[in-house]
């Protein structure tokens, strides 16, 4: 999976929800954003519904696509930051002052 | 804003039209959202909104490819119907056996057993180590003793089967299979009647109303869904019970004879039968306690039943074992389920590679198609998606012709197996069973369009300018014939199996039962209720069906016997030979039967020694027994046993003495692949049994003898049924039908892979010499004979069918372990199946290529010259 999917999945399973939140809060371009969001819906890792008309009309605004992490998508960002964890755990266990 | 609104329009053209609509409208969603971050604004917002348009365009390029290719097939596929059918027709076998197979395995092995967590429950047996005997039923002290005394198991119940006459109204009397409960058994199973209550636990005893729970199919059946039947009495075995209750459709009990269980009752044991120690009739189902593995709940058990066997004499030497109830139900159906899946398998792979030869065949006329394709750019993934949507289309449509033989396939397979299959279990190819045969067929579809564009070295330059002699022929070549060696090769596996098959079939049909099978009838009757409680009516009953039915035109000759060969029963009691110390602890189990003066002259079972029983043997006569050649060459060597005595020990009113008057020789009465064992033969005079089988013999054909039998069995009670109705012969083939159904299905499918193995090598040959064309007019201009031309064509053929026949044989060597089980007297290496079928395949192959052969042979070297 590449960083950017990562990111994006993190972020959905961090609780943001729909695309520009996600752009957001990654701070990735929205030319990849999307695209990743689009492929991880296609590999099942994450699945959308668009929200209730009365809580959009509540608000005062369209209706919203919300995406949320499927179990898969769950298995699968395990398994992404797995690595990264390592690499945290290593980071912190190197000696002060070691570039 | 308002342009990334213009724009969001215009960008929206790139999005399938599928899609366009809701992406429009996230997208708008998207645009009214206001981010934190500063600079998101509007630019990098048009360009988010192009890039998804973008890959959502390219993603459905893909699709559309795809969906151009499976256009472009099936356009293909209606242009040449012929070749359509033949591939789909090839398909279709492979997938609708295998869809026919699937459901019988899904509905016997995958599906779970029709009760709650049935991976919970077990089977309790009592074993005796000694006499080989490892699945002994218990008695209802031991039902007690481990309800009460094995903490491992939450539930503990007991039953027993048997059959029930139904009486009373206007049908006919009827005799249906049933089983006694214990209370505890539906709560143990997780089960409940569709309609009414369950037992009581009071309900376990003697001394409280008759009530009775209906099966759903005896309600529809005897009662036509009455929906008033509960309250409602009905006769069974001459008593008056109340049914309580209808069980929903497809309940069994684990453990139930094939038929089924049609009527529910309870255990109503007395007093003293409830604290039985000797009366080993009793199966016992368990339900292992929350958190207890079964080793732990195998271990407690044994330990249990070794501390019972020190402390109480009726359970020396007995143990006792857990068995699984779902690896015990699917025991006996196993292996030939595994046979059948094994032989569709490799049908199916057989018919893959035949309809991948096919597909070669014509690709190989599409050279030219296919190069200006790779001229124009297409790259080698798009000619293997467009072999793979060729071959998919054909596979898809030769699933739905399948499932539509699998459901014919699945109409003779059934009964094949019936005498193994429970009654209630529901087969057919249903959605399961189409979802596993679309799943198959795309599998397939993939691997064999995989094969067919398989064309290493292609050139397409000497493809587009005509030249076939290249590279890609010769590996083109390699490739069909590798497929043919493929296919000879499973052919070769399933006909190996079938030959052992038939080998040990004709070694069973030549088997000595001890006894003539030919134009014997048998039947059953129970003789039950207040009439024949006592024993004189029933030895009147039996003395008055046989003198009715000897003066039967057509009967020569009639008897009883409490214990029928090939019955599926056997009924055993304990002996002591007199003057004879037995071993502590050690005990005779001998087989017995119950049998009528003229017995052994119906069956024509020969005398050995001493006399045969007569009516003289009645109840004031000294008690008297024939024994067989086995028993007396067990107990009795070097000493002749007529006139000796034995003492029964087991059983009610045991401890009697009986005197040898006979040996009669030996009977193969549980199985043709069986030894006999030592029996005796009782006159049923002296033991008035309420069961026996009425056998006949008869001078024509014994099917015409049964309208008479029923007359007078009617003539003598209206109220008694007859059931297991049945040739001798009938019952000797029943015996191994699993034999013999997994025998037919292994020629069906073996006679289809050698069908289909002919046609590819007729195929591969024809297109071999279509080939080398140029090359057979220059060896003939060079002056080769026409003979050496036809033997080269049959030669190269044999080559290829000794390969496929070498390999199929070291395959079906290797696989045989798993028809060890079915095969008798006939070893998995048998050199004579193999030469048979070695030659048989080679025969075959010399067939099939004598037309591709006399091609060669007329191959004019003028006309084969000027085409080069």
């Amino acid at each position: 999976m590449t960083l950017t999917a990562t990111l994006v999945l993190q972020a959905i399973a961090r609780g943001h929800r729909f695309g520009f939140e996600i752009v957001d809060v990654t701070g990735g371009a929205t030319g990849t954003v999307y695209p990743a969001l689009r492929r991880l819906e296609h590999a099942g890792y994450v699945r959308s519904e668009w929200e209730r008309l009365q809580v959009a009309s509540r608000d005062g605004r369209p209706q919203r696509r919300y995406y949320e992490i499927t179990a898969a998508g769950a298995r699968a960002l395990d398994g992404a930051l797995e690595p990264m964890r390592a690499l945290h755990a290593v980071h912190r266990l190197a000696p002060r002052g070691a570039k | 804003m308002l342009f990334v609104r213009r724009m969001l329009h215009v960008v929206s053209v790139l999005v399938p039209r599928w899609r366009r609509r809701d992406w429009v409208r996230e997208w708008n969603a998207e645009l009214d959202d206001v981010p934190s971050r500063p600079g998101l604004e509007p630019l990098d917002r048009g360009v988010g909104m192009v890039a998804d348009a973008m890959y959502l365009r390219s993603h459905a390029m893909y699709l559309d490819l795809w969906w151009g290719d499976v256009r472009f097939a099936w356009r293909n596929a209606v242009r040449r119907p012929g070749f359509t059918l033949l591939v789909t027709l090839t398909l279709a076998l492979g997938l609708g056996v295998n869809s026919a197979v699937f459901a019988l395995v899904d509905a016997v092995l995958l599906r779970p057993l029709p009760y709650r967590d049935p991976s919970r429950l077990v089977f309790l047996w009592h074993t005796l180590p000694q006499q080989n005997m490892f699945e002994v039923e218990a008695t209802p002290f031991d039902y007690t003793a481990w309800r009460d005394g094995i903490r491992s198991l939450s539930d503990v119940a007991m039953t027993t089967f048997g059959s029930f006459t139904l009486t009373g109204g206007t049908a006919e009397p009827e005799r249906v299979r049933g089983a006694r409960m214990t209370a505890s058994m539906m709560p143990a199973l997780g089960i409940a009647p569709a309609m009414g209550r369950a037992f009581a636990p009071s309900e376990d005893l003697d001394d409280v109303p008759c009530v009775a729970i209906l099966s759903d199919g005896l309600w529809r059946r005897r009662f036509g869904a009455d929906p008033s039947i509960l309250g409602r009495a009905v006769e069974i075995d001459g008593r008056l019970w109340t049914v309580v209750g209808v069980m929903p459709r497809g309940a069994m009990l684990p453990g139930a004879p094939a038929e089924g269980t049609e009527v529910w009752l309870p255990m109503r044991l007395s007093p003293a039968e409830r604290a039985s120690e000797i009366n080993h009739s009793y199966a016992m189902v368990g339900r292992l306690a929350p958190g207890v593995t079964f080793a732990q709940a195998a271990a407690e058990l044994e330990t249990f039943a070794a501390r019972m066997a020190r402390e109480r004499p009726s359970h020396a030497r007995i143990g006792a074992r857990l068995v699984s109830v779902e690896e015990r139900t699917v025991r006996g159906m196993r292996p030939a389920l595994l046979v059948a899946v094994a032989s569709v398998a490799l049908l199916l792979l057989v018919a893959a590679a035949n309809a991948s030869t096919l597909l070669m065949a014509r690709a190989a006329n599409r050279r030219h198609e296919l190069a200006v394709r790779a001229a124009l750019g297409a790259t080698r993934a798009r000619l293997l998606s467009l072999s793979i949507a060729e071959s998919v289309l054909f596979a898809s449509i030769g699933g739905l012709a399948g499932l539509v033989l699998g459901g014919w396939t699945l109409r003779g397979l059934v009964p094949l197996f019936a005498a193994s299959l429970p009654a209630s279990l529901a087969i057919d190819v249903d959605a399961r069973a189409a979802l596993f045969t679309a799943g198959l067929a795309i599998a397939i579809g993939v691997l064999f369009g995989a094969v067919a564009a398989y064309r290493p070295g292609h050139r397409i330059v000497e493809s587009l300018a005509g030249t076939t002699r290249s590279t890609a022929s010769a590996s083109t070549g390699r490739t069909r014939n590798a497929l043919v060696v493929a296919q000879v090769a499973l052919a070769v596996v399933l006909l190996s199996a079938a030959g052992l098959m038939l080998n040990t079939f004709g070694r069973l049909s030549r088997v000595n039962p001890g006894f003539a099978a030919d134009h014997v009838l048998t039947f059953r009757v129970a003789l039950l209720g207040e009439r024949y409680a006592a024993a004189p009516p029933r030895v009147g009953f039996v003395s008055d069906v046989l003198a009715r039915m000897s003066a039967v035109p057509g009967v020569r000759s009639a008897a009883v016997t409490s214990v029928v060969p090939f019955g599926g029963v056997r009924n055993a009691t304990v002996v002591e030979v007199e003057g004879r110390q037995e071993a502590a602890g050690s005990r005779s189990i001998i087989d017995q039967r119950y049998i009528s003066p003229g017995y052994f002259e119906t069956m024509k079972i020969p005398l050995v020694s001493g006399r045969m029983l007569t009516d003289a043997d009645d109840a004031r006569s000294e008690r008297v027994t024939m024994i067989n050649r086995t028993m007396a060459r067990q107990y009795f060597p070097n000493q002749n046993p007529v006139g000796l005595r034995l003492r029964v020990t087991a059983g009610f009113n045991s401890g009697y003495w009986i005197r040898i008057v006979g040996v009669a020789d030996d009977v193969r009465h549980i199985a043709l692949t069986r030894d006999a064992v030592a029996e005796m033969y009782h006159p049923i005079a002296q033991t008035a049994v309420p069961n026996f089988t009425v056998a006949i013999r008869t001078a024509g054909d014994p099917a015409f003898v049964v309208p008479a039998a029923r007359a007078v069995v009617r003539a003598i009670d209206s109220t008694l049924p007859l059931y297991d109705v049945r040739t001798m012969e009938e019952r000797i083939a029943d015996s191994f039908s699993q034999t013999r159904a997994t025998m037919l299905l292994l020629l069906v499918t073996s006679a289809l892979a050698a069908a289909l193995a002919a046609v590819a090598i007729y195929g591969a040959i024809w297109y071999s010499v279509a080939q080398r064309t140029q090359e057979i007019g220059i060896r003939v201009a060079l002056g080769a004979s026409r003979a050496s031309l036809f033997r080269g064509v049959i030669s190269s053929a044999l080559t290829l069918a000794a390969a496929g026949a070498a390999l199929g044989a070291a395959g079906a060597m290797a696989g045989g372990s798993l028809l060890r089980s079915f095969l008798f007297e006939t070893q998995t290496t048998d050199p004579g199946t193999y030469a048979a079928v070695f030659g048989g395949v080679l025969a075959m192959t010399a067939a099939a290529s004598v037309v591709p052969a006399i091609r060669a042979m007329r191959v004019d070297p003028l006309t084969a010259l000027r085409t080069t």
